[in-house]
C-alpha cells in the first residue's frame, strides 16, 4: 500500500488487509505492524476511521461486538417470535436457558416491550385507516344505492376484519382460560361465520338453488358447513339421499352435484382449512379467515356478474331499458367488489383500486360522449353523476394514502433514527463501527445488505423415524454473510455495494471472520464466485464439490474458459472460508445433533402437554397470533412446567412431592402474569375502542359525510341529494402559506418597546415551516425571559382572553396565553405558548406589564419541544400576520422595534 | 336651688351618663370587631363573562385569614444558592429587578421576581439522602437552601418518559394549601432521577398574616353574587384528557383550538374547598379563594364535550372586598 501508486479499487484493498490481517496475526502481538491505510479510492474519511478502529480495537468495543463474542460462544435451541415480522424474538440459548428457567416473565420483558412498541406504532397509523375505509365503503355503498347482497359484503369485510384484528388478543386468552366470550364480541362473529357459511351454500347449490331453498333448511345446511366436512357429508346424504346406492333419485343426484362443489371449494378454492373442534379430526373451511371471506365474497359476486352477462347475452331481444338497467346492475356489483378486495390499509391495494376506478371514469366519460351524440339527456345525467361520484371516491382513496404514508414514513424514521441516533449524520460513522447500520431489526430504512448463505460441507447422522427404523439426518454446513442488496437503480447499487465492503472492515466483521464464521472470507470467496458466474457464464459453482476436486465440476468450469489459475485461486478463497468458518460451523452441528437428539422430542412433548390440549382451532389461531403480540408468560411458564415433565420431574410423590409446592408458587405466579398481560391488552384494544366511539359519536361523522357526500339513500333503492352537502374535500390540505397576510399596522405612540424585553433574539423556526410550524404562521423565538403588554395598554384596550394550560399529543405543553392589545383601531393578537401565564383570563393589562414568562424546557417536562422557547402567533384584525414583521416594525408602522433574528430555515 | 333647677339638673346628668354609657359601649363594640373596617383588596383574581352553577355544591359560612404576600426577594440567597449546587454557575443575565440567570451548559438556576420562584436544573442532580421526596422533604430543602421554615403538603408525583418522577408540593398556611394555577396547581415541585434531585422550581416569597378575621361567604350567598360579571372568579380548563382523544387532531397550536376554548358554558360544580391563589410577587393581599371542581362544556363541530376544570372564586363576604376595577 506504498505511496504514490495509482488508487486500488476497494475490493483489492479489502483482500489486501485480509491478507495483511492473517500475515500478522501468525507474528507475536510485539511484532505486528501497525495498519496503514492508503491507495483506497472512494471516501477516504470513513476508511481512515475504519483504519482508526483496526489498529485500536479496545477504543471501539460496542455492545454489537461483545453480541458477537457472546453468540460465537453460546448454541441457540430455538426462539419464540415476539410479533410478525419476527424481528422481536426470545432466544433460548446455552447462556440464556438458566436464566429462563430461573425468571421466565423477565427473560420475555425485553422483546415483549419491543413488540408493544411495534404495535403501538402500527396502531397510530392503522386506526385512522380503518375509520376512514368503513366510512367511506358504507357511505360509498349507499352513494351507489348497492343492494342488500353488496352491502352484506361490505359489512361483513368490516366485521371480519374486526374481529381479526381487533378482538383476537382477547379472545385467544378467553378461549384459551376457558372463559366466555363477550356478547357483542360473540354477535360480530356470529354474523361473519353464518355470512360465509350462506355463501358457501350458495355456491353448492347455485344462487337460485339457494334463494329458493326452504329457511329451515339454509340454516340446517349452514350449520353442517360450520360443523366441517364430515358434517356437510352427513347432512347432504340424510337430507338429499346416498348417491351411492343403486337406484339414485334426482334429489340424491342433486346432492351429490352440490357436494361435489363443495369438495372443489375445499379442495382448490385457496380458502383456508382448519380443524374444526366439533368432530375429532373432522376440518372445515375456516369462516372467520379474512382471506377466506373474502375470497367468497368475490366469488359471489363475480358470478352475479356473470348470470347477468349471461342473461343479456341469451336475451338479445331485450329493450335498451332493460339491457341499461342490467348494465347498472353490473356496474354497481363491479364497485362492490373494488370496495371489497381494495380497501385494506395497504398501498399497492389502494394504487390498484386507484387504477380501477380512474379507468371506470375513461370508460364512463366515453359513455356519456356516446350519450351525448344520441341525445340521451337521462344518460348524460346518469354518467355525468357517476363520473363525479367515481371522483369523489378517488379522493377518499387519496385520503388512505394519506394516512399509510404517515404510517410508512414515521416508520422509516424511527428507524433512521434507531440507527443513526437523533443527532444522525453525526452518527453515521460511529453506526457502521457498531454495526447497527447493517442491523435489519434495526435498520428497515435503508438497509444496504442482504443476508446469503454458502455451505462448506455437510453432517449425517442416521435418526429414528416414528416406526422406530433408523434414517440419515443430513445438515447443510451453511455460512450466513451479508452481500450488498440490489439497489433500485446502478447508483444505489454501487453505493450499497461500497457500503457491504466497508462492513467487512469493520471491527465486528474482523471479530467475527477471525474468530466466530469466517464471515470476511466467505465473502471473499463469493465475490470471486459471482465473478466467474459472471464473466465465464458458470453455474452451480458449488465450494463443497470444488474443495472435494469434484471431477464434474472441474470439467464444467475447465469447459467454461476458466484457467488452472482461476480454479486455484476460487479453491483458495472456499478453502480459507472453510477453515475459518470451523468454528461457527461446529456449533451449528452440535446444535443439530442436539436438536434432533434431544430439543425436537423435548418440543414435541411439550407441545403435547401444553398447547395441544386446546382442540379448538379457532382458540389455535388466536392464541397465536396474540402470543406474536405480547402474551408470552403463559408460555414462558406453560415450557418451564413443559420442561420439567420432559424431564420426569413432576412425577407425584418423592421427589414429586417436593416440587408440587414449587409448581403452585409458579402456578400462582402464571395467574399474576396472565393478569397483568390482559389488563395490558384489553387496555389497548379498550383505548382503539374508546376512540372509536369517541369519533362516530363525536359527530365527526357527520360531519364527514356532510362534507362528502353529494347523496344520501333515504329508503332502499331511492336516490336523493343531500341537503348537508357543502363541496368541500375531507382531505386535510396542509394551510396555504400565501394565506399569510400583509402585516399593516397604523403608527404606535412613543414610549412604545419592544415586546420581548431588551437585547437580540433569535427565531429558531419560522411560519409555514418545518414539522411543527408546517400548519402555522408561528415563530419560535430563544433568549426570551418575558413577554409585554405594549405600553399603549392600560385603558381597559389590552384583555386576556385565554389564561391556562395546555397539552400537545405527548404530553403537558405548558402555559398558553392569549390576549388581544387595541390602539389606533387596530386590533393586535398575541398567541403565546410555552409560557407561564401572569394573568388570568378576563383580565385587563397595565402599560408594558409582564405578561407572561417563558417556561424552561423542565418546566413544560420536555413534551413537546426541544428546548426553551417562546411559541407566538399574531393575528392584526382578526387575519394572521407574520410575528416577525409585528416584532421587528418600527413603532410608525405599527411594530415593536424588536431584534429578533431571520428564522432559521 | 329649688326643685325645679333640681329635676332639670339631674335630667342632664342623667341624659350625659346615657351619652357616656352608650359612647362607651360603641367604642368598645368597634373594638372587638374582629372584620376589617375597610374593603380589602383583591386582585389576585379577574371576572369572567361565563356562568357558574354551584349545583349541589354546599360550602357554610365560616371566617378566614388574610395573608399579605411579602416584597421581600433573596437574591443574594438564591446566587449562595446556585454557587452550592455548582460553583461552574455564571450568572449569564441580570435583569435587574425582573430576572437573573445563572448558567453552565444545560445547568441553570433562574431566578424569576414576576412571581418571585427560583427555577433550576441540574444534571448531576443534588444528592438526596430521602427514599422519596414528601411535604417534610420541600422544607428540608428551603430550609437547607433558603433558610426559611415553611410546611408544604404533596399529594401527586408524575414518571417521566425520561426517568425522572417530579413530586408537587403546595405551600401551606396554616394547614390551608397556598396554590398556583399551572403544573397541577402546585407552587413548587422537586424531580429526581435515580435517588437525586435534578431539575425543580421553588416559590420564595414570605407569606404574612395579617391579624383579624374575614367572613367567608356560604354557597347560599355565593349563589348570589357568583354569575355577577364583576363577582371575581377565573375558569381553567382542562384539555388536556380530551385532547388526546376527541381533539386529537386539532393542533393546539391552531386557530380551531382557540375557536373550541371559546366555546366554554355550562360549568356546573360538584365540590369545593378553601384555598388561597398565589398568582405574583405584586399581587399584595392573599385571600382566601374557594377552589371548584367544575364539569364544564365545550363545542367542537355542533357535538357538546364535558371536560373537567377548575373554578377558583372569591371566598370572602363581597362587602369586605374591593376590585382593582
Amino acid at each position: 500500500m506504498g505511496k504514490g501508486k495509482k488508487p486500488k479499487g476497494e475490493e483489492e484493498v479489502l483482500g489486501q488487509i485480509f491478507d495483511f490481517i492473517f500475515k500478522e496475526a501468525k507474528k507475536k502481538p510485539g511484532k505486528r505492524k501497525p495498519i496503514k491505510p492508503t491507495g483506497i479510492s472512494t471516501s477516504g474519511e470513513v476508511v481512515d476511521g475504519l483504519a482508526a478502529a483496526l489498529e485500536q480495537p479496545g477504543l471501539f468495543v460496542s455492545d454489537q461486538i461483545l453480541s458477537s463474542l457472546n453468540d460465537s460462544l453460546t448454541i441457540e435451541f430455538g426462539r419464540i417470535k415476539a410479533n410478525e415480522s419476527g424481528s422481536q424474538n426470545a432466544k433460548f440459548t446455552t447462556t440464556s436457558l438458566i436464566s429462563f428457567l430461573s425468571d421466565p416473565n423477565k427473560f420475555f420483558d425485553k422483546p415483549k416491550e419491543g413488540a408493544k412498541m411495534g404495535i403501538r406504532d402500527a396502531m397510530k397509523a392503522g386506526f385512522m385507516g380503518r375509520i376512514q375505509q368503513e366510512l367511506i365503503s358504507n357511505a360509498w355503498a349507499k352513494k351507489y344505492n348497492l343492494d342488500l347482497d353488496a352491502r352484506k359484503a361490505i359489512r361483513g369485510h368490516y366485521e371480519a376484519e374486526k374481529i381479526g384484528r381487533e378482538a383476537e388478543a382477547q379472545r385467544a386468552f378467553a378461549m384459551s382460560a376457558g372463559a366466555a366470550i363477550g356478547g357483542d364480541d360473540n354477535s360480530r362473529k356470529n354474523y361473519v361465520i353464518s355470512r360465509s357459511a350462506n355463501l358457501v351454500g350458495k355456491e353448492m347449490f347455485g344462487r337460485d338453488g339457494w334463494e329458493s331453498m326452504s329457511e329451515a333448511r339454509k340454516i340446517a345446511l349452514q350449520q353442517a358447513i360450520i360443523g366441517g366436512n364430515i358434517a356437510v357429508k352427513k347432512f347432504m346424504t340424510s337430507t338429499y339421499g346416498d348417491p351411492s346406492l343403486r337406484i339414485v333419485t334426482p334429489s340424491a343426484r342433486l346432492g351429490a352435484i352440490a357436494l361435489s362443489k363443495y369438495d372443489n371449494l375445499v379442495a382448490r378454492g385457496g380458502l383456508k382449512i382448519s380443524p374444526t373442534g366439533f368432530n375429532n379430526g373432522d376440518k372445515g373451511i375456516n369462516l372467520l379467515d379474512l382471506n377466506t371471506y373474502n375470497k367468497l365474497e368475490i366469488g359471489n359476486i363475480k358470478g352475479r356478474i356473470r348470470d347477468m352477462e349471461i342473461y343479456i347475452a341469451r336475451n338479445p331481444g331485450l329493450s335498451i331499458n332493460e339491457k341499461q338497467k342490467i348494465q347498472m346492475g353490473i356496474d354497481k356489483l363491479q364497485q362492490a367488489s373494488v370496495i371489497v378486495t381494495g380497501n385494506h390499509l395497504d398501498l399497492d391495494k389502494v394504487q390498484e383500486s386507484k387504477i380501477e376506478l380512474r379507468r371506470m371514469v375513461e370508460d364512463y366519460k366515453s359513455k356519456l360522449e356516446a350519450a351525448k351524440r344520441a341525445g340521451d339527456q337521462n344518460g348524460v345525467r346518469y354518467y355525468k353523476d357517476q363520473i363525479k361520484n367515481l371522483k369523489e371516491g378517488d379522493r377518499q382513496l387519496n385520503a388512505l394514502n394519506f394516512w399509510g404514508k404517515i404510517g410508512k414514513r414515521e416508520g422509516q424514521i424511527d428507524s433512521l433514527k434507531d440507527v443513526l441516533g437523533e443527532g444522525l449524520a453525526p452518527n453515521a460513522l460511529l453506526s457502521v463501527l457498531n454495526g447497527s447500520l447493517y442491523d435489519k431489526n434495526r435498520n428497515s430504512f435503508y438497509l444496504p445488505i442482504k443476508e446469503e448463505e454458502i455451505s462448506f460441507g455437510s453432517h449425517t447422522w442416521d435418526l429414528k423415524d416414528e416406526t422406530g427404523t433408523k434414517k440419515p439426518e443430513t445438515h447443510a454446513e451453511e455460512i450466513t454473510f451479508f452481500c450488498a442488496a440490489d439497489g433500485a437503480n446502478k447508483l444505489s447499487s454501487a453505493y450499497k455495494a461500497y457500503l457491504t465492503n466497508i462492513y467487512y472492515l469493520t471491527p465486528r466483521s474482523i471479530l467475527r471472520t477471525l474468530f466466530v464464521n469466517g464471515e470476511g472470507f466467505v465473502y471473499l470467496a463469493y465475490l470471486k464466485r459471482q465473478r466467474f458466474i459472471t464473466e465465464y457464464g458458470v453455474q452451480n459453482l458449488d465450494f463443497v464439490k470444488l474443495l472435494k476436486n469434484d471431477s464434474t465440476l472441474l470439467t464444467e468450469l475447465s469447459r467454461k474458459g476458466l484457467t488452472k489459475g482461476h480454479i486455484a485461486s476460487l479453491k483458495f478463497s472456499g478453502r480459507l472460508a472453510q477453515i475459518f468458518s470451523f468454528g461457527q460451523r461446529k456449533r451449528d452441528m452440535i446444535k443439530n445433533w442436539m436438536d434432533d437428539h434431544f430439543f425436537k422430542q423435548m418440543r414435541q412433548k411439550i407441545y403435547n402437554s401444553l398447547i395441544k390440549k386446546i382442540t379448538d382451532a379457532e382458540a389455535l389461531a388466536l392464541l397465536k397470533t396474540w402470543l406474536a403480540k405480547g402474551g408470552f408468560e403463559i408460555v414462558a411458564k406453560a415450557i418451564v412446567i413443559g420442561i420439567l415433565d420432559a424431564l420426569g420431574i413432576a412425577a407425584t410423590g418423592g421427589f414429586g412431592s417436593f416440587i408440587v409446592p414449587i409448581l403452585s408458587v409458579i402456578v400462582v405466579d402464571i395467574l399474576y402474569g396472565l393478569v397483568k398481560i390482559v389488563v395490558q391488552v384489553v387496555l389497548l384494544v379498550a383505548l382503539g375502542m374508546i376512540g372509536f366511539i369517541f369519533f362516530v359519536s363525536s359527530g365527526a361523522k357527520k360531519d364527514f359525510d356532510a362534507q362528502t357526500y353529494a347523496y344520501t339513500n333515504v329508503v332502499p333503492g331511492e336516490v336523493v341529494t343531500n341537503p348537508n352537502f357543502k363541496g368541500t374535500s375531507p382531505i386535510i390540505q396542509p394551510d396555504d402559506p400565501s394565506n399569510i397576510g400583509n402585516f399593516v399596522g397604523g403608527t404606535l405612540p412613543d414610549g412604545e418597546k419592544c415586546l420581548l424585553g431588551s437585547g437580540s433574539f433569535h427565531c429558531t423556526q419560522g411560519p409555514y415551516g418545518s414539522y411543527s410550524h408546517q400548519r402555522v404562521a408561528a415563530v419560535d423565538i430563544t433568549g426570551v425571559n418575558y413577554f409585554y403588554a405594549p405600553a399603549f395598554c392600560g385603558n381597559n384596550n389590552c384583555k386576556v382572553t385565554y389564561s391556562g394550560s395546555t397539552s400537545c399529543t405527548n404530553g403537558y405543553a405548558g402555559g398558553m396565553m392569549i390576549f388581544t392589545a387595541s390602539y389606533g383601531g387596530n386590533t393586535y393578537e398575541f398567541k403565546l405558548i410555552h409560557v407561564q401565564p401572569g394573568a388570568g383570563s378576563g383580565a385587563t393589562l397595565s402599560s408594558g406589564q409582564r405578561v407572561a414568562r417563558v417556561m424552561t424546557v423542565q418546566e413544560t417536562t420536555n413534551a413537546c419541544s426541544s428546548g426553551m422557547h417562546l411559541h407566538l402567533q399574531t393575528k392584526m384584525n382578526g387575519s394572521v400576520v407574520n410575528p416577525r414583521d409585528v416584532l421587528n416594525n418600527n413603532t410608525s408602522s405599527g411594530g415593536f422595534s424588536c431584534s429578533v433574528s431571520v428564522c432559521d430555515p | 336651688m329649688d326643685k325645679k333647677k333640681k329635676l332639670i339638673l339631674l335630667v342632664i346628668i342623667g341624659i350625659f351618663v346615657i351619652a357616656l354609657i352608650i359612647a362607651l359601649y360603641l367604642v368598645f363594640k368597634s373594638q372587638t370587631n374582629p372584620y376589617p373596617k375597610e374593603a380589602i383588596n383583591q386582585e389576585s383574581l379577574n371576572s369572567t363573562t361565563e356562568t357558574i352553577a354551584l349545583g349541589d355544591t354546599n360550602i357554610e359560612s365560616s371566617d378566614g385569614y388574610l395573608y399579605t404576600v411579602s416584597k421581600m426577594v433573596m437574591v443574594e440567597k438564591v446566587g449562595e444558592f446556585a454557587y452550592s449546587l455548582s460553583p461552574k454557575l455564571i450568572q449569564t443575565i441580570n435583569e435587574k429587578g425582573s430576572y437573573y440567570e445563572w448558567r453552565n451548559g444545560e445547568d441553570y438556576v433562574i431566578y424569576e421576581l414576576e412571581q418571585n420562584t427560583v427555577i433550576f436544573a441540574l444534571k448531576q442532580g443534588i444528592t438526596w439522602n430521602e427514599a422519596s421526596i414528601n411535604g417534610y422533604s420541600f422544607t428540608q430543602f428551603t430550609k437547607n437552601y433558603f433558610g426559611e421554615s415553611w410546611t408544604y403538603s404533596t399529594s401527586e408525583s408524575e414518571k417521566q418518559p425520561s426517568g425522572e418522577t417530579i413530586y408537587y408540593a403546595k405551600r401551606q398556611i396554616e394547614g390551608m394549601n397556598v396554590e398556583m394555577v399551572l403544573n397541577n396547581q402546585s407552587t413548587d415541585y422537586l424531580a429526581t432521577k435515580n435517588g437525586k434531585i435534578v431539575y425543580g422550581k421553588i416559590l420564595l416569597s414570605d407569606l404574612a398574616k395579617v391579624e383579624g378575621k374575614l367572613p367567608l361567604i356560604s354557597s347560599e350567598d355565593l349563589d348570589k353574587y357568583l354569575n355577577l360579571e364583576s363577582y371575581p372568579k377565573e375558569i381553567y380548563p382542562e384539555y388536556g384528557p380530551i385532547q388526546n382523544t376527541i381533539l386529537s387532531a386539532v393542533d393546539y397550536k391552531s386557530e380551531d383550538f382557540d375557536t373550541i376554548v371559546k366555546t366554554i358554558t355550562n360549568c356546573k360544580s360538584s365540590s369545593a374547598s378553601i384555598i388561597y391563589l398565589y398568582k405574583s410577587l405584586t399581587q399584595g393581599n392573599l385571600t382566601p379563594v374557594y377552589k371548584l371542581d367544575l364539569q364544564c362544556e365545550i363545542t367542537y363541530k355542533d357535538t357538546k364535550y364535558t371536560i373537567p376544570a377548575i373554578g377558583y372564586v372569591n371566598a370572602i363576604d363581597p362587602k369586605y372586598v374591593s376590585t382593582a376595577e
